[in-house]
């Protein structure tokens, strides 16, 4: 027998109001999720202020995964960035943006990945990826930055006494290669390899090389010749020019010629002389002047 | 819906014929008028150090003057919508006629909606006011209409959520004192929610940030009519005067 007051009107009646109310509830909340979900916009300003390009709206509404962007800056700078970025958020359910004070928040900030150059950081699994203003063109290039799933290699040669990546005194390079791991690149030295399987050992500074038998892995998108102390063989400069001609990119980094206490710089080769003569082709062939001997 | 109409008009006379009308539309009028006259004084001002320094990028009315004026007039309805809506039927209530209304042959959502509609033009008739600042500055600027157009929109659906809770909270008591007192904290709960979660990231702070109607207004101020937003109020509305309706159908079996 069930109580008398289950069977009184109005514990009825409250009992099927907040049925009721709940199934309303629930309704109005799925309401809500939806347009959240599907959500349209009309940007109702003469030149479209507020709204974004199509690129812009075609790389956002694209995305496949969860990418995080956080923005960095004062808590009275919120709002302006809101301005911009909630556009970014409202176009996909996958951008997710965070907002975060570094000076009030310094280790999240940290955490994120906060750099003092960069207002927003972009993070899409593995891959960072910052802008430097909140500019509609700085933002989506590092969201498309940051989406590209290719490696990029920077290979620091290491044949002629160059610079080292991975010495961390005063005249080592291990600064640059933080700050392109940073900005997510690989970078390794790349001590130049025969081509042929049977001469698989790396070619040691001040060893002579194989003739015409060095190659430069397709695989480094930059290579980097950070101040080599001694003439480049044939075979490496063959290399190299083979490497330029095939559309790879080089970086030469020369260190004065009058600088008391080191030893001579290198030559400048007839071979790369000649390359720098012929710039402006699409491989983008930009060969340093290398000092002459006095 | 012809119910409707003759409960609203009822209401809207009502108003009317006490002071609360003028009250209200004076209040409003001065303070619009205060923040209308800083934010032209300080554009001026801006405008005339940009043309000392050299010149600069064009400044938008829209953006300098027009859209923090407006998102004023939100904060500004926020203490004013409380005095329109804690009459609405607190008032039926004390004096005794909410008998009358519960056992005419009009529906309780005719009476409901009647009466929210009624709160809601004097609403406009308080917005009204301002659009003899806004008249000035096509007068003798050049801003934009239709993010004018939009704001205003906004402005009227926040109103209405506001005046749709004022009306759950007036069908729960028969003193107006109460009514108001309550509509005002619980519209300041659903204002302030978003000073604390605007910027966190966290679900539960989400939901909070959703819940309060300030973050909806953002783009309506800004010109751009978003579906979210403008669902978000329409579903709060709808909400907020089904409660009402269920407490008034409360009323009948709780006797």
């Amino acid at each position: 027998m069930a109580p008398a007051w289950l069977k009184a009107r109005q514990t009825q009646y409250t009992a099927y109001a907040s049925v009721y109310i709940l199934v309303v509830l629930a309704v109005l909340v799925a309401v809500n999720f939806l347009a959240n979900r599907y959500d349209k916009s009309y940007d109702s300003t003469s030149n479209k202020q507020f709204s974004l390009s199509d690129q812009t709206v075609k790389v956002v509404k694209g995305l496949k995964s969860d990418v995080q962007l956080t923005y960095f800056g004062g808590q009275n700078e919120f709002r302006t960035a809101r301005d911009t970025l909630d556009r970014y958020s409202s176009l996909s359910p996958k951008l997710h943006v965070t907002y975060i004070d570094p000076e009030r928040k310094p280790q999240i900030a940290k955490a994120a990945g906060y750099r003092s150059d960069s207002a927003v950081m972009i993070e899409s699994g593995t891959r960072r990826e910052s802008a430097k203003s909140l500019s509609e063109e700085e933002v989506t290039g590092a969201l498309i930055r940051s989406l590209k799933s290719d490696e990029r290699t920077v290979c620091a040669l290491s044949a002629a006494g160059e610079r080292s990546i991975d010495d961390t005194d005063t005249a080592g390079y291990s600064l640059f290669k933080q700050l392109l791991e940073r900005d997510n690149y690989k970078v390794r030295t790349e001590t130049l390899r025969p081509a042929a399987a049977s001469a698989n050992k790396p070619i040691a500074i001040g060893q002579a090389p194989a003739a015409s038998s060095l190659e430069i892995p397709k695989a480094c998108t930059v290579l980097v010749i950070a101040g080599p102390k001694n003439d480049y063989p044939v075979p490496v400069i063959n290399a190299l020019k083979t490497f330029v001609e095939a559309g790879g990119r080089a970086l030469f980094l020369l260190d004065t010629p009058l600088r008391l206490g080191d030893s001579e710089p290198p030559t400048e080769n007839e071979e790369l002389r000649h390359c720098k003569q012929r710039p402006g082709s699409r491989s983008q062939r930009r060969w340093p002047n290398f000092p002459a001997r006095s | 819906m012809k119910n409707v109409w003759v409960i609203c008009r009822k209401e809207l006379r009502s108003y009317f014929a006490s002071p609360i009308a003028y009250a209200v539309m004076a209040l409003f009028a001065l303070i619009f008028g205060l923040v209308f006259f800083s934010a032209t004084r300080e554009f001026v001002n801006f405008t005339f150090r940009s043309q000392m320094n050299g010149g600069g990028p064009p400044i938008s009315v829209n953006e300098f003057i027009i859209r923090p004026m407006l998102g004023f007039a939100g904060t500004v309805s926020l203490f004013l919508i409380p005095l329109i809506s804690m009459r609405l039927i607190a008032e039926e209530k004390r004096n005794g006629t909410i008998e009358l209304l519960l056992t005419s042959p009009v529906q309780d959502l005719s009476i409901i909606l009647g009466k929210w509609l009624g709160a809601m033009l004097l609403y406009l008739f308080v917005l009204g006011m301002s659009l003899l600042n806004i008249a000035f500055l096509f007068a003798w600027g050049k801003p934009d209409w239709k993010p004018v157009l939009v704001a205003y929109l906004g402005l009227l659906l926040q109103g209405g959520c506001l005046l749709a809770v004022g009306t759950v909270i007036s069908a729960m008591t028969s003193n107006q004192i109460v009514a108001g007192g309550a509509a005002f904290f619980v519209s300041l709960v659903l204002y302030m929610l978003s000073w604390f979660t605007e910027y966190d990231s966290t679900t539960a702070s989400r939901v909070l940030n959703y819940v309060s109607i300030v973050p909806h207004m953002e783009n309506f101020s800004k010109g751009v009519l978003d579906l979210k937003d403008a669902v978000f109020y329409v579903t709060f509305i709808f909400l907020a005067l089904f409660l009402t309706v269920r407490q008034m159908e409360s009323l009948r079996w709780r006797s």
